[in-house]
Order: C-alpha cells, then structure tokens, then sequence
C-alpha cells in the first residue's frame, strides 16, 4: 500500500512539473507568450463583467496571439480581488478591472487600496449620473426641479443603489451645490430595481447611470433631465450636461481595466496602443451603443488621471 | 452514545450565548428608528433576542418531554462515527496539501486515501479513478472553463 | 398572424434550433453542478451570443436559462446537493424518494415533467396576460417585498421536519448571517470581524454547497460503515411518471406554477423564493401533508413547477416594461438590445415577429429541456449505482471544484468544508440545515425591505398595515406559522 502511494505521489509531481515546463516553451513577444488573467471584481453577469468581457474579446481579436483568461472574484465586495490585483507579480500577465469605488472606499474605511497601486490601460464605460424623473412630475428642467426640491424640503424620495454607494454620494453632491434636501430611498439590489420603483411612482427621481432605464425612457414613462458629464450623451442629444447649465459636476461610474504599479512600460503601451485602437472603433462602440451604454475611450494616461482626480474629489468630499 | 436532553442543553446555552452576543455587538450601532429608518443595529438585535427567546423555549421544550427526549440518542461515538472524524480530518489536511503541491496533485492523492477508508483494497481501482477523475476535471474545468485551480506554493 | 409564421419560420432554421438545443445542454449541466450558476453560463457565453446572428444567440440564452434551472434538481435528488439555490426545496423529498424508498427514476421523472409544466404554464402567461401582471408587478415597493419575505420565512415551519424550535434557531441565524458586511441602507460595517473577506458578507453559495454536498457526503460515509446499503442496483420501471403520480401532482403543479409565475414576474425575486413558497403552500394544501419529506411526490412536482414557473414569469417585466425580473434576464436583455431588439413597452409594437420568436423559443426550450431530461434519466440513475467507495470521493473533489469555480477563492473553500462539518453534526441534532439556507437566501429582502418601507413613510410602521398587498401576504405568513399548530389541537 505505502509502495503504491508513494508511487501515484512521484507519478503526479513529475507530471506537475512537466505541465509547467511546457507552457515556458512558447517564447512569443507579449503578450502571445502566456495567458493574461483579468480579475474582474465581480460577479458574472453584472454590468461591470459583461463590459469586461466585452472589452477583453476586443483586446483579443486585435492583439493576435494573445489570450486572456476572465476570472471572477465577487468576495469582499470586490476588495478582495482589487487587493489580490495590486499585490500580483507586475509582470503583464495579470490584469484586472476596478471601478469608481476605488476612489470612494479608502476614504470610506472599507479598502486599503488606492488608485497609486495601479497603472491603467483604458476605461471603456464612465457612465455619468443623470437626473431621471417620473412622466407626470410638475417639472420639465433641472431649475424646476430645483426649486421643488427646495419648496417640499426632505419630502422629494431620491433612489440610490445603496447608502454611500455612488449614486447617493451623488445626491448627496447634488444637495451641497443646489442646498437642497431629499430623503434617500436605497435600492441595495440595484438600478434595475430603481428602474422598477420610479415606474411604479413609488420614488419621485434618481441620479443613476441612464443605460439601465433607457427603454422607460424612449417609450415616455420616465424623462430624464440632466447628465452629469462634460459633453451631451449621444441617446439624449436634447438633454443638457450639469455644465452646461452653470453647475460643473461630473461624477461617472467608471470601469477601468488596470495592472498592477510596476509593470513594464513597454508592455503597458503594447497594451494601450491596441485599447486605442479597439476603444476607437467601430465594432466596439456598437457592442457598447446597442446596450444603452455610451461608451468611452479614455486611454492610458488620461485614465490614470480620472482616476486621480475622482480620488482627491471623494477625499475631499468625504472626509467631512 | 449522547441523550438529545443533553444535546438540547448544550444547543440552549449556545443559543443564550450567540444570542446575547448578538445583543450586545448589535448594541454598537445605532438603534433608534428615526426618520431615516432604524438603525443598522436594529434588526440584528432583534435577531439576537428573537434568538435567545428561542433558546429559551428550547430548554422549556425540553424539560417538558424529560422523558422522550432523555430516552432519543444521538449517535456520535461509534465506531462509524470515527470513520467519518477520519475522512473529516483527511478532508482538512487536503487544505493545506493543495497549498503545499497544488490542487491536481492534491486530488491525486485524496482519492485514494479516502477510497482506502473506505474499505477499498482494489489498487487498480484506486489509480484508475484518481487518474480519471483528476483528468476529467483539468479537462472540464481548466481548459474548457478556464478556472485556474490553485497550485504549488513552491511553483509560484 | 403573418407575424407568428415568421416567428415560426426563425425557429425552423436548422442553426437556430441547433443552437437552442445546445443552450438547453449546456444549462442543463450548469444547473446540476453546484458552484456553476445560471449567470455564470449565461456570462460565458454571451460572447458566442453576440457573434451569432439574429435569434440564434438569444435562443440558446434562453435554452440555457430553462435548463439550468431544471438542472439543479438533479443533484438535488440523487446527491441530495442542490445544483443551484432554486433546487434546495427539492432536497427535501426527492431525495428521500430516490433514496429511502429506491425510486430515483419516479422522483427524476417527475421533476422533469413538473419542470416542463411550470416552464410552458408560466411561458403561456407570459403570451396571454403579460401587460396584467406587469400592472401588479408594478404595485410591489419595499412593504410588499417585506412581506414577501416574511411569508417566504413562514415556511421554515414546514421545512423543520425535526423540531420546529430549532428550525426557528436555524433560520434565526441564517437571518443573522446575512446581515453581516456592509449594510447597504446605512453604510455601516457590520460584524465583519475586521475582515476584508466579511465586508462583502458571507458568501452563500460555499456555505449551501458544504452544508448540503460535503455534510451529505460525511452523513454517507458513516452509513456505509454501517453496511447501510441504500443505494444498490436501483431499476428502472418507467421513465415517465405514472397516471396515479400524475394525478396526484396536478393540481400542485398548477397551483405551483401560478405561484412561480407570479414571483418571477415582480422584479428581484427568482426561483429560490418561488420554489419555497410553492412546497410550502403544496405542504399546507395536500391530503398527504404528512408524508412530506419523506419522499412525497407532490414535494418532488411542487418546488420544481414553481422554480421553472419563473422563467417565463421572469420575463413578463422583460418585455413590457424592460425592467429584468431576476439576475439572469438582466443578462439576457443585454443580448437582446445587442440584437436590436430594445426590450421595453415598445418591442411588442416595433418587432412583433422578434416577440413572438421568444415566446416559442421558450416554449421549445422547455420541451426540449422535458426530452432531454428523460431520456438522462436513465442513465442519471446508473450513477447511482456506482458504488460509494468510487462516488463519496469524487463527490468530494467536486465540492472543493464548484466551490472554487464559483468565487476563484480558496477562503470560500475554507468556508465550505467549515460548513460541512459543522453540517454533519447540526444534522445530527435534529438541526434543519434547510432553515439555516432560508434564512441566509431571504434575510438581505426581509431586512432591507422592512428598514427602507420605514424610511418611505418617515419612521411610521403603519405602513406595513395601510397597503393591502403588503397586508394580504403579512397575513398569509400569520396564518401560514399559526395553523400547524391549530390543526393539531382540533385533532
């Protein structure tokens, strides 16, 4: 008996170890020369995975030989995967997608990390908050409702997706700038079940990512008011940015596809200059357009800094 | 062999325990149900309560049917029950195997070890299903479904 | 009518139907491994979705959609593991049948003829009265969801075959575990132990896997020992259940499938709860209430109809207001609008035929998913067969595999062996790991519900008493917890 496990035990690791001897063969240039893991920080399914995978299969087809491997980490609310993100050996090989919360959580208590541990490639979504309302609501414009929210003080019920999660920390930004005061409705499921409550008028408004109520808002159940963004979204061309109407906030829920600090250069812009020219085309900016999400094309550099800039935005705004 | 008014008892106090502890962490947050709702602490507390009222109940419910109760055994120390605090000991090992040697390897080696406990002697037996099994899900779910199986410490 | 014939005719189209049997497959298998989800499937192979042109793709979404849900039901019954949380309800008797009493094939072959029935019922609503349903759907705020919660808790009663006040303890705690991490409604971190791991609360589906999968597995390796023989050279009479069995189950199923339907129509509710209420509500109705759980074939029909009841129900919101009933027609709407296809109070107007393709893509789905199903059956059973010293360690690999492939983390796997264990020995104390499932699945919707109805109506309770909805399944809950013990004192 003992003969034949230590026999089975030898017969295993020799095979281990000739598993991994043989992927070190391929001597390809980067990044054909072995799999790229992408932790995405949550679960399948979810908007932040589907845009990964969408943006991932883009990656592929244009960086030819490549392959890279999705792998899903919902625990910890996602902490878990970002922490395992910036701890990985930054050697090209492992990739992953953060989002906006990484700029809100450290200044929250509830991660460590910041968006110094990374360096990113591209963001393919930052959806903007937009003011969205029921049909029969009195006002046509963000003054109006301004001034009702002033008028019903506290009364005006305002969906979030989850108390200090970003759609509220938006509201709450909304309230400093316009000194208004709502009363917050969470939603922690998420902006579908906003979708369903602002349908049913059991909420009077939300500043949420438009995509999600796209369809009420094109058959005329819901009127969307205002975007939080620096140009006009191209599914509502008639709506007018926050800016432009004299009140400059921009806040996104943005995805970005990251490395660890330290990786290479130049494999950083193998990897930038092909997210150029997905992020750039057609085909993806179809993907993204035919599910309602106006997509983005911030790449390397210009990501790196939204992700600054949102950071010292939260910890300004949060730090109370 | 262990009565169920033992058993019971021992549930009550652990109910009392984890119930008051409940109690007293929810106790940390804010209670109060205000115009914002009730507090974070509000249900857990509830909860805690809730729990060791149940508790509470249990141990009157035991009292009650001294008899029936005292007479209902719970089988926890037979030479059955050993085996399967083996096969749960192998089962914690193979945690830390799969650290050690990595998961495929790992597999390799638990299968036949619990095959062996439970009385198989069929040593081609043994091999062949460790074998097929580990291959079935490399296959399966490494390459067809990607999910990368943890490996070696040492390998890293 | 010239829609329907163009409908019917993207149907013909052998690649089409090719790819729907395929979806039906490959959800199947999904459904039946524990840790493989319905949105896992459906997340990987949305890039195949996309790059097929017109239906095909959405078929073979939707295939995969019917038959994961049915799918779980297998491990539910023969390995007493549900294959997804929609199949824990059917642990309770399907395994006991295909156990206890050796009739695997009679407990598999009703599964899939109940799965079926809810699938088309709940499909045929959706044709018929969809625009209805979606208006009561739409009633639904947080009091309702909170009282659809509780009346779902109500059912720990039924499902603590052992002792009703240590269910209630079980499910106590499940309630509890689900409130640890980050409380959405406050922003508080609650009893995470200083943990990242914690912070984005316990996580599920390692703890149904260990407490069903590795305990059950424990439970029979002590059986073995003692030459406990229970599954030996099991035959097969009929693969289709009886006229007897059939009669028996009607009218649950269709009680049941009503029931699915209507859960899976209000969004953010899906097969779990719908499979609960329905054994639950099947429990209160029957004749034989008392055989259940113990291999009662009205328990085997009751949870499956209702669980696939939802996928036709799921999809009412879908299409008339182009809001997602549950977490895998969210995915799917995505499929849709890729295709064009805006889902919405327009589609029905814009892209008839597109409709009309969807609704006998899911009908299809469903009876392809029943032909499968039966003719596995047999082979299905043949696994039974093999004997425990070659299945109780595989079965145990496959915990640790599901439970990695569903979260890439190995504290997950920590958790379920945890779980097991501890399983093992609560299952000896006569404890419902059932109840302790429940609780943890409901926990989330009862307290979010309950904190934000109270944060609409500014801190007054009278809210949960002046709607009627919320007050008519509050009630239901009342009577459903009071009336076991009623009965029992008129007897």
């Amino acid at each position: 008996m003992k003969k034949l496990l230590t026999l089975l035990m030898l017969t295993a690791m020799l095979l281990g170890v000739v598993g991994c001897g043989g992927s070190a063969e391929k001597k390809a240039a980067y990044p054909a020369d072995g799999d790229i893991t992408v932790i995405i920080p949550k679960a399948p399914g979810g908007g932040t995975d589907t845009s990964a995978r969408g943006l991932i299969s883009f990656l592929q087809k244009e960086l030819q030989g490549s392959k890279f491997v999705p792998v899903n980490k919902p625990d910890g609310g996602g902490i878990t995967g970002m922490v395992e993100l910036s701890k990985a050996k930054p050697d090209g090989h492992t990739l992953g997608m953060v989002t906006v919360e990484l700029a809100m959580f450290p200044h929250q208590g509830k991660a460590t990390v910041t968006n110094k541990d990374y360096v990113s490639v591209c963001a393919p979504i930052a959806a903007p908050a937009a003011l969205i309302v029921t049909k029969e609501a009195p006002y046509n414009n963000l003054d109006e409702f301004v001034k009702y929210a002033k008028d019903n003080a506290g009364k005006v019920s305002m969906g979030n997706s989850g108390t200090g999660a970003i759609w509220h920390i938006a509201a709450l930004n909304f309230e400093k700038e316009f000194g208004v005061k709502f009363k917050h409705v969470p939603y922690p499921k998420g902006s579908a079940d906003i979708a369903a409550a602002l349908a049913g008028k059991h909420i009077e408004a939300t500043l949420a990512d438009p995509s999600v109520f796209k369809s009420q808002i094109d058959a005329g159940t819901l009127k969307i008011l205002a975007v939080m963004a620096d140009t006009r979204s191209e599914f509502y061309p008639n709506v007018p940015t926050f800016k432009e109407l004299g009140h400059p906030m921009a806040i996104r829920a943005w995805a970005a596809l990251v490395a660890p600090k330290g990786t290479p250069k130049e494999k950083m812009d193998v990897l930038r200059k092909a997210a150029e020219k997905v992020c750039n085309s057609k085909d993806f900016k179809d993907y993204f357009k035919k599910q309602g999400i106006d997509p983005t094309a911030i790449i390397g550099d210009a990501c790196d800094k939204m992700m600054a800039d949102d950071d010292a935005m939260y910890a300004k705004f949060l730090k109370k | 062999m262990v009565s169920m008014k033992f058993c019971n008892f021992v549930v009550f106090v652990m109910g009392m325990v984890i119930g008051g502890a409940i109690m007293v962490a929810s106790a940390g947050f804010p209670m109060e149900i205000t115009e914002q709702g009730p507090g974070p602490g509000f249900w857990p507390f509830l909860l805690g309560l809730t729990l060791t009222f149940a508790a509470l109940v249990l141990a009157v419910y035991t009292l009650c049917h001294r008899q029936e109760v005292t007479e209902e055994k719970v089988i926890l120390g037979t030479a059955a029950n050993r085996q399967v605090y083996v096969v749960m000991a192998l089962i914690v090992l193979f945690c830390g195997l799969i650290h050690l040697i990595g998961f495929y390897v790992a597999a390799m080696v638990l299968i036949p070890c619990i095959m062996y406990r439970l009385e198989c002697r069929d040593k081609k037996l043994m091999l062949f299903t460790a074998v097929g099994v580990t291959l079935f899900i490399y296959l399966v779910f490494g390459q067809l479904l990607h999910t990368s199986l943890p490996s070696s410490v040492f390998l890293e | 009518m010239a829609d329907i014939i163009t409908a019917l005719g993207m149907i013909a189209d052998p690649f089409n139907f090719v790819c729907l049997i395929f979806g039906v497959g490959v959800g199947i298998m999904f459904g039946a491994m524990p840790g493989l989800s319905v949105n896992m499937g459906l997340a990987l192979l949305l890039p195949l979705a996309f790059a097929f042109k017109g239906m095909a793709g959405i078929l073979m979404l939707l295939g995969i959609y019917c038959g994961a849900i049915y799918g779980g039901s297998i491990s539910a019954i023969l390995l007493k593991t549900p294959g997804t949380p929609a199949s824990v309800a059917t642990t309770l008797d399907g395994y006991p049948m295909a156990v206890e009493m050796r009739q695997p094939g009679r407990a598999l072959g009703l599964s899939t003829t109940a799965s079926a029935f809810g699938g088309i019922f709940s499909t045929v609503c959706l044709i018929i009265c969809a625009p209805l349903l979606a208006r009561i759907s739409l009633q639904f705020s947080k009091p309702e969801y909170f009282a659809l919660a509780v009346f779902g808790l109500s059912i720990i009663t039924s499902v603590s075959s052992g002792n009703v006040i240590k269910g209630v303890m079980g499910g106590i705690i499940g309630l509890f575990l689900a409130t640890v991490g980050i409380d959405a409604m406050s922003g508080a971190i609650r009893f995470t132990l200083n943990t990242t791991y914690l912070l984005g609360g316990v996580s599920f589906i390692p703890i149904l896997i260990g407490v069903f999968a590795l305990s059950q597995t424990l439970q029979s390796v002590e059986d073995c020992w003692q030459k406990i023989q229970l599954q030996q050279h099991v035959s097969i009479d009929n693969v289709l259940p009886s006229l007897t069995d059939l009669k028996r189950c009607f009218v649950t199923m269709l009680r049941s499938s009503a029931i699915g339907t209507f859960i899976g129509c209000i969004p953010g509710t899906g097969g779990d709860i719908a499979s609960f209420v329905s054994y639950d509500q099947a429990k209160r109705w029957s004749k034989h209430s008392d055989n259940f759980g113990h291999g009662e074939p009205e328990g085997v029909a009751a949870p499956e109809a209702g669980n696939n009841a939802v996928s036709g129900g799921a999809f009412i919101p879908v299409l008339t207001l182009g809001i997602p009933g549950d977490g895998a027609t969210a995915i799917m709407m995505g499929a849709l609008m890729v295709q064009g296809l805006q889902p919405g109070p327009l589609l029905f107007i814009d892209k008839a035929p597109d409709v009309y393709a969807i609704f006998i893509g899911l009908l299809l789905a469903n009876i392809i998913m029943a032909c499968m199903g039966y003719s596995l059956i047999r082979l299905f059973v043949k696994l039974t067969n093999v004997p425990n010293m070659i299945l109780l360690p595989i079965i145990m690999l496959m915990t640790f595999v599901g439970t990695y492939s569903y979260g890439n983390s190995m504290t997950d796997v920590y958790i379920m062996v945890a779980s097991g264990i501890l399983g093992y020995f609560l299952n000896k104390l006569k404890f419902s790991m059932s109840a302790v499932i429940i609780g943890i699945i409901l926990g989330g919707m009862a307290e979010q519900n309950f904190v934000g109805s109270l944060i609409m109506s500014d801190g007054n309770p009278a809210i949960f008493f002046t709607r009627p909805i919320c007050l008519f399944f509050l009630s239901a809950a009342v009577i459903s917890l009071v009336a076991p013990f009623v009965m029992k004192k008129k007897k």
